[in-house]
């Protein structure tokens, strides 16, 4: 009996040993889905501005950024996390939904576009990625490069060698949830049923599809501007195709303080920093965010005519999530 | 300390509630919220399940094929090229994922150029080419633990008989079943409940459904009886293991853990077959990691990554040597029960076979009741409760084939319990717990998705790390980290062959 | 002498790192002949047999069974090759084996029926039909002796092996092994190397006996 109690008196021992951490007075606990090392440096320089420590817990791609947005719910009755920091919009949009967001605007959000900023201040919008075509330029001609996001079920080049993400995680989510809002839901089906009848290969992920592209593997595919930053940057055999119709998708960043967390003073000086100017451009410069409306510039992966953006309202993409999602599942999961 | 009949289940159950607790979390607030019925799979969903498991039985098949001739040959080699040859067993499969499309997409352009047919390495075959290569170094490892414990004078006796390769088929392979049909199990509810690859290959996977349910909406219920068929699907193959269990009882094949030196292999071909065979796993990580070798970046990454490393480090081996004591405490109550121990042991499959984040969503329920100065307990507890079966089913195999004879000489000679307990019972399942130890460590170092929702603010492990960096492609930083993990897992392997040979030299003192 | 099943070994040399095991043993065993080694535990004589067996691998010398080399510098024969049976100190049945199986695989490479008729034969004259279907942990020691025996014997090898086959029996199981040998003997003669410590068994076993001394040669000039 004395082993048993031995043993269970090493237990707790052992997990003391890693429980009792101190935590310094000021600080702050965000929650982001921003990859880290893009999330490191501006959190890095935060911290040496204003001296309060973040402890930051990251998302990771496995998960498609929706992790920590459901540990949030889950944490509602104790919430550990004082700013949200989001790389997309739709699950910030949930977070509110539930109700779990405080209201707060940063002033440092002056000159962002207006539907960055909603009217009960619950979350604000930062930067942005667009959802563009990426296309290999020894298979691709000038009369067969796509224009459209719709070229991916109508193209010269054989199906197989056309992709995207498999839409049903991450921004190709939203994306097809997107497309449900814009087409209507019927014709959003047909559209993807249409691309797993023709073959149209479904990738694990937006970095899957750029190494498709790059590897010669995919003529061209539909990912994140980040992405292509990536390929650009490396100076592979690849070009972003200049989309004409509707233009590109703009998923904005954004970042919402949890009700009810822990710290929040120091948690609305950290939103302040995020939706700064600098922020902004540290984010662009560093290849996360390519649309940056106070930092206008050139950005490889997004050339000026894709300025023009599809005209989203975002709160009906998020109702109409669920079903995309199944309809989908019941399209590729088959 | 003796139970009677009807309280084993119930020690039993308080023994595996570590393991447990998550999963009856989940299942407490499935029952409160959501809806069962949402989640139950269509025909459709049916069939997706199983052609995932056709594809999860084939990932196990060749990784186990590529990993007991490799085991074989390393065991007759007798070097340190063994701990080294098990360093790919924490690379990823995502790693070898790309590895592979990049060798493939190199060898298709070469086609290409020379006119020939127009190769695209996607589809199934793709998808359990790399599946099993990525296992195989799992596979050797636990073939290799398996044939450990095979007293070679067994094998001796067969080969005066038949030749080296018959001896070894009806012999070794016969008496190390039950440790490899754990380990096939192993490698086929991991690639079961994995998605990563297929999907990099554009093969649907019934987990890549639970996956999209978790991404698009919050029904706990659905979520839960989605998963639900996973453990159906596992539940054939751990009939087998108990099978293998139930053959174990009171056979005396107990012998010193010594390396199996002169199998006898075969020819110089066979030899060579063999080597590639080992060499395979590491081939396309390697190329891979090779491509972006800068020394620079390298360091940086190393340098970045060290908090995470430390972090890393603490939890698996507190995950890892926790896991190992209860798991023995846990084998040895589920060694005395009779009909209750199917029941028990399926109820401890349970969290292995679910796709980590689930046993996750409940640890991280339990939180919510713990005081908040315990929120570092919420990453060993998701860790704890898949690791504790792995090491409670390896100390139970190995508690099975103990000679009865020398427990029972130790119960007439020892001086006392806890004499016994330390010097006979202990010494006896070092390799064992060496075999547990290692699995539980190598887990839990490589545990990502489950971990994202249990880590405490400011805290993250190195396979967080790695996963968030692999959004950029297989550069330099991965291949730093890569090459990291590889370094801790050969290391633990070679702790483990260390430690083996240590307890059987105790064992053989004693 | 070339009978095909005379034994004959020369100069065997083997060391284990700097501890020389066997130096420069000469060894002659007739055909159908039976002899027993004799000598202290740990001496080297279980060394010789396995050597013999191709369970070990000599540094030098030669030995050779009727017109054919098992062993020297230049050929190997693998273990299966050699045509040899062989009797352990322990028992050494396969766990997962019945004790049919454990029989019927030492005769597993000739034609079905054959293998089956061998089996039977076997079982038969060492008396353990009854326990064909048992595991080697539902055994006695004497029942798991007599099954190791009935393995030994059913290829029917020009050669035997046995290393100290007796030890650790009780009077009772040790009389009837030793009778299950005679009775093997009788229906099989086949040549017969027995290793052991023990006089009375030597005596009892084997026509005759060289005496193993340590570390040295064993001649027939040692009878």
């Amino acid at each position: 009996m004395k082993r048993f109690a031995f043993l269970a008196a090493l237990v707790p021992l052992l997990l003391a040993t890693t429980a009792c951490r101190k935590h310094s007075p000021a600080e702050v606990v965000v929650y982001t889905s921003v990859d880290q090392p893009q999330a490191e440096p501006v959190l890095k320089a935060f911290e040496a501005r204003t001296g309060i420590h973040v402890l930051p817990v990251y998302d990771v791609e496995a998960v498609k950024t929706v992790g920590l947005a459901n540990r949030i719910i889950e944490e509602k009755g104790r919430p550990k996390a004082d700013v949200f920091w989001n790389g997309e919009i739709l699950q910030t949009l949930r977070l509110d939904k539930e109700g779990l967001l405080e209201a707060y605007q940063p002033p440092t959000a002056a000159g962002l576009p207006a539907s960055y900023l909603p009217a009960d201040q619950h979350w604000t919008a930062i930067g942005g990625r667009a959802r563009i075509l990426l296309v290999d330029t020894r298979q691709v001609t000038p009369a067969t490069c796509p224009r459209s996001i719709a070229d991916l079920a109508k193209s010269p080049i054989p199906a197989n060698r056309r992709g995207m993400a498999m839409p049903l995680f991450g921004t190709a989510l939203t994306h097809a949830a997107t497309l449900y809002t814009l087409w209507g839901p019927e014709k959003a089906h047909a559209w993807f049923a249409d691309l797993k009848q023709q073959g149209v290969r479904m990738l694990e992920g937006n970095a899957s599809v750029r190494e498709a592209v790059a590897r010669g593997e995919l003529a061209f595919g539909i990912l994140d501007t980040d992405d292509a930053e990536e390929a650009l940057g490396r100076g592979d055999s690849v070009a972003v195709s200049e989309l004409d119709g509707d233009g590109a998708l703009v998923i904005p960043g954004s970042i919402a303080l949890v009700k009810g967390s822990p710290h929040p003073e120091s948690g609305r000086v950290l939103m302040d920093f995020l939706a700064s100017p600098e922020a902004e451009a540290m984010l662009g410069k560093g290849g996360f965010f390519q649309v940056t409306p106070r930092n206008p510039g050139t950005c490889r992966s997004l050339p000026s005519g894709h300025a023009k953006s599809m005209d989203v309202d975002w709160a009906k993409v998020l109702e109409v999530l669920p079903r995309t999602s199944e309809e989908l599942q019941g399209i590729f999961l088959k | 300390m003796n139970f009677r009949r009807p309280t084993g289940f119930v020690v039993g159950f308080a023994l595996a509630l570590p393991a447990l607790l998550p999963v009856l979390s989940l299942v407490a607030w499935s029952c409160a919220a959501g809806s069962f019925a949402k989640g139950i799979p269509s025909l459709e969903g049916w069939m997706l399940l199983a052609r995932t498991a056709v594809l999860a039985l084939g990932t196990a098949l060749l990784a186990c094929g590529l990993g007991i001739p490799a085991a074989l040959r390393l065991l007759a080699i007798r070097r340190w090229r063994f701990p080294v040859l098990l360093a790919t067993l924490l690379i990823p499969p995502t790693i070898h994922g790309l590895g592979w499309a990049s060798v493939a997409a190199q060898f298709g352009a070469l086609m290409r150029t020379v006119g020939g047919p127009d190769l695209v390495f996607q589809g199934t075959f793709a998808a359990l080419w790399v599946n099993g290569i990525a296992f195989a170094p799992l596979a050797i490892g636990l073939s290799a633990a398996a044939f450990l414990q095979v007293d070679p004078a067994l094998l001796e006796a067969a080969r005066l008989f038949q030749p080296a390769p018959r001896a070894i088929r009806r012999i070794l392979l016969g008496i190390a079943a039950p440790y490899l049909t754990i380990g096939f199990l192993l490698i086929f509810i991991l690639s079961l409940q994995d998605f990563t690859v297929p999907a990099l290959f554009s093969v649907p996977a019934y987990a890549m459904g639970i996956f999209a349910r978790f991404a698009a909406e919050r029904d706990p219920a659905a979520l839960a009886a989605q998963a639900l068929p996973l453990i159906l699907a596992a539940l054939p193959l751990f009939f087998l293991v108990s099978r293998a269990w139930k053959r174990l009882s009171g056979n005396q094949i107990g012998g010193p853990v010594q390396p199996l030196g002169g199998l006898g292999l075969g020819s110089p071909v066979t030899k060579l077959f063999a080597d590639l065979w080992i060499c395979l796993p590491a081939l396309a990580p390697l190329l891979l990691l090779g491509l972006s070798f800068d020394i620079t970046r390298w360091r940086t990454a190393v340098e970045r990554a060290l908090p995470d490393l430390g972090y890393s480090l603490e939890l698996a081996a507190l995950a890892s040597v926790v896991a190992v004591v209860l798991g023995a405490l846990l084998a040895r109550q589920m060694d005395r029960m009779k009909r209750a121990l199917p029941l028990l042991a399926t109820l401890c499959l349970i969290p292995l076979v679910l796709p980590s984040v689930l046993p996750s969503i409940g640890v991280l329920k339990l939180m919510q009741i713990l005081p908040p100065e315990w929120e570092d307990a919420g990453p060993f507890l998701a860790a704890l409760c898949r690791v504790l079966p792995i090491a409670a089913f390896i100390l139970l195999t190995a508690r099975r084939r103990r000679d009865p004879g020398l427990l029972d000489a130790a119960r007439l000679l020892g001086r006392s319990p806890r004499q016994r307990f330390l010097r006979i019972h202990v010494p006896m399942l070092v390799p064992a717990a060496a075999a547990a130890m290692v699995a539980a460590f190598t887990f839990t170092m490589g545990e990502c998705a489950g971990m994202i929702l249990v880590l405490p603010p400011g805290r993250s492990t190195l396979a967080t790390r790695l996963f968030n960096l692999l959004h950029y492609g297989a550069g330099p930083d991965v291949a730093a980290l890569s090459t990291l993990l590889s370094v801790l897992s050969g290391a633990a392997a070679a702790l483990a062959v260390w430690a083996a040979k240590r307890g059987t030299r105790w064992r053989m003192r004693s | 002498m070339n009978p095909t099943n005379a034994l004959e070994v020369r100069e065997l040399h083997k060391k284990y790192g700097d501890v020389t095991v066997l130096a420069g043993v000469d060894l002659d065993v007739p055909a159908s002949g039976s002899i027993a080694i004799l000598g202290p535990t740990g001496c080297g004589k279980s060394t010789l047999l396995r050597c013999i067996a191709g369970l070990e691998e000599p540094d030098r010398g030669s030995i050779r069974l009727g017109d054919r080399w098992l062993w020297q510098k230049s050929q190997s024969l693998q273990p299966s090759e050699r045509n040899i049976a062989m009797v352990f100190q322990q028992p050494s049945l396969w766990p997962h084996l019945t004790v049919r199986h454990n029989i019927s695989f030492a005769v597993s490479h000739l034609p079905h029926h054959e293998a089956t008729e061998r089996t039977h034969w076997a079982m038969n004259l060492l008396g353990v039909a009854s326990l064909a279907h048992r595991h080697p942990a539902e055994l006695s020691g004497g029942q798991a002796r007599r099954v190791a025996l009935a393995r030994a014997l059913a290829p029917q090898t020009p050669l035997l092996l046995l290393d100290e086959p007796l030890v650790n029996l009780d009077p009772d199981s040790r009389k009837a092994t030793q009778e299950a040998i005679h009775i093997a003997r009788k229906a099989h003669p086949a040549t017969l190397l027995l290793v052991t410590h023990d006089r009375g068994e030597a005596e009892e076993l084997c026509e005759g006996i060289w005496p193993f001394k340590a570390k040295a040669a064993l001649n027939n000039s040692d009878r």
